[in-house]
């Protein structure tokens, strides 16, 4: 199975092949607990999360379109992103986050990283978001990896919800500006 | 902050683009900005661009090597899954601690001890081995219902590896009041050992055991809440492994 794609694999995992999921578990499961890990900051939930999300993966394959081009493995991470910061959320007593229905919908973006190579794109990454105004790039992270909503970043960093909203979408944008630049691949 | 009672302008929901795609919003104005961008492609295609970003935003996190144990653990919480919940995300797909807080929790509790015996029992793994591969790999037997159980069907699926009995039951008669489905497994020499209780008519149901040890799996209803040591019921379905 190691030679499969990870398109085949999922369609495999559709096809009820547990071993399938175990293949793409081999194959992201380290890049799925290092996040989770960064998010919730101990072994024990993070594993948890990653736990939750691949039975999530063994019991949405079916849903997962590969026609709309969307990445494997980012589907697979926005799951285990989500479940993360469910728990999080929930440690922390705040509010859960919005439904991966809803989150889902936003996959169905065809992505612009469906085969580059993990590592490649790891240093690609990390050098746009150090590229980014600190304050955008704090405000980024305190929202993806901290879960935080833009009024409790606002909170943290003492600016103006206006400011802070405008800090997300425009650091944003800039990231996926650079990062669709030829010649960084 | 001062309320408006204008609706909000397309430049105003714009600017929560970036909130929306990092699902920092408030939720109100989730539904405010959902709905604005159901009518504007400008929105919709903006949006499609900073979830390029936030796609790439996993990889600022290091790779972690996770430990062996959760490998098995998925691999036994997907086992444990009912067969064909795979493609019918229809009923909607609730989260593992959910799942575990609405459902069965002795079902997970018997799956956590049963994992805590997978790994306490790695050194009686030797002896395993050397037996023949084909015993190695998981086996489903269907249940058989006696009249007692009329109706009722499912199997045991028996995973040597793990060493997990699961089984999988629905529709056991109903069940008289303060009584509990009980399940036995018995002995090759016709010991009957508990295998736990539960009170759904439909049930999942994993036990820690080595199935080589285990020649038939039953059911029977006994007193509640904790069942008892022994059968005292007439068996309601059976398997022989």
């Amino acid at each position: 199975m190691t030679d499969a794609s990870d398109a085949d694999l999922i369609a495999a995992v559709a096809a009820g092949r547990q071993e399938a999921l175990m293949a793409l578990y081999d194959r992201h499961g380290g890049m799925a607990y290092g996040l989770a890990y960064r998010v919730l900051g101990d072994a024990g939930t993070a594993e948890e999360a990653v736990q939750d999300a691949f039975l999530q993966v063994w019991r949405r394959a079916a849903s997962f379109d590969l026609a709309r081009g969307s990445a494997v493995r980012s589907w697979l991470l926005t799951i285990v992103h989500h479940r993360a910061i469910d728990l999080l959320r929930k440690r922390s007593a705040r509010s859960t986050p919005t439904p991966l229905e809803d989150v889902a919908e936003l996959l169905s973006v065809p992505s612009a990283w469906p085969e580059v190579e993990a590592t490649l794109l790891r240093e690609r990454v990390r050098t746009a978001i150090g590229a980014l105004p600190t304050e955008q790039r704090q405000a980024i992270e305190l929202a993806y990896f901290d879960g935080l909503s833009h009024r409790e970043i606002a909170e943290r960093t003492g600016d103006p919800i206006g400011t802070v909203k405008g800090r997300l979408r425009l650091g944003l944008r800039k990231l996926s500006t650079m990062l669709a630049e030829p010649g960084g691949a | 902050m001062a309320t408006t009672t204008t609706p909000p302008s397309h430049d105003d929901l714009r600017e929560l683009l970036g909130a929306y795609a990092l699902d920092a919003l408030l939720p109100s104005e989730r539904v405010a900005l959902k709905a604005h961008l159901a009518t504007c492609p400008a929105c919709r295609e903006e949006l499609a661009e900073l979830r390029r970003a936030v796609e790439a935003l996993p990889y600022l996190a290091d790779e972690r090597h996770p430990p062996d144990e959760l490998r098995d653990r998925i691999g036994a919480a997907v086992a444990a899954e009912p067969r064909g919940a795979t493609g019918t995300a229809a009923g909607g797909p609730i989260s593992l601690a959910e799942a575990r807080r609405r459902r069965q929790p002795v079902w997970w509790a018997l799956a956590t001890a049963a994992l805590l015996l997978v790994s306490l029992g790695l050194a009686g793994w030797n002896v395993a081995l050397q037996r023949q591969l084909s015993a190695m790999t998981p086996r489903t037997v269907a249940l058989t219902a006696t009249d007692a159980g009329q109706g009722a069907r499912g199997a045991v699926t028996v995973m040597p590896k793990e060493q997990v009995v699961l089984l999988n039951v629905s529709d056991l008669p109903p069940l008289p009041a303060n009584m509990v489905y009980e399940v036995w497994m018995i002995h090759p020499d016709g010991t009957p050992v508990p295998g736990g209780v539960f009170t759904g008519q439909t049930a999942r149901h994993a036990m820690a055991a080595d199935p080589a040890s285990v020649a038939t799996v039953a059911i029977t209803a006994e007193p509640g809440p904790t069942g008892l040591p022994a059968p005292s019921g007439q068996v309601m379905v059976a398997a022989s492994l």
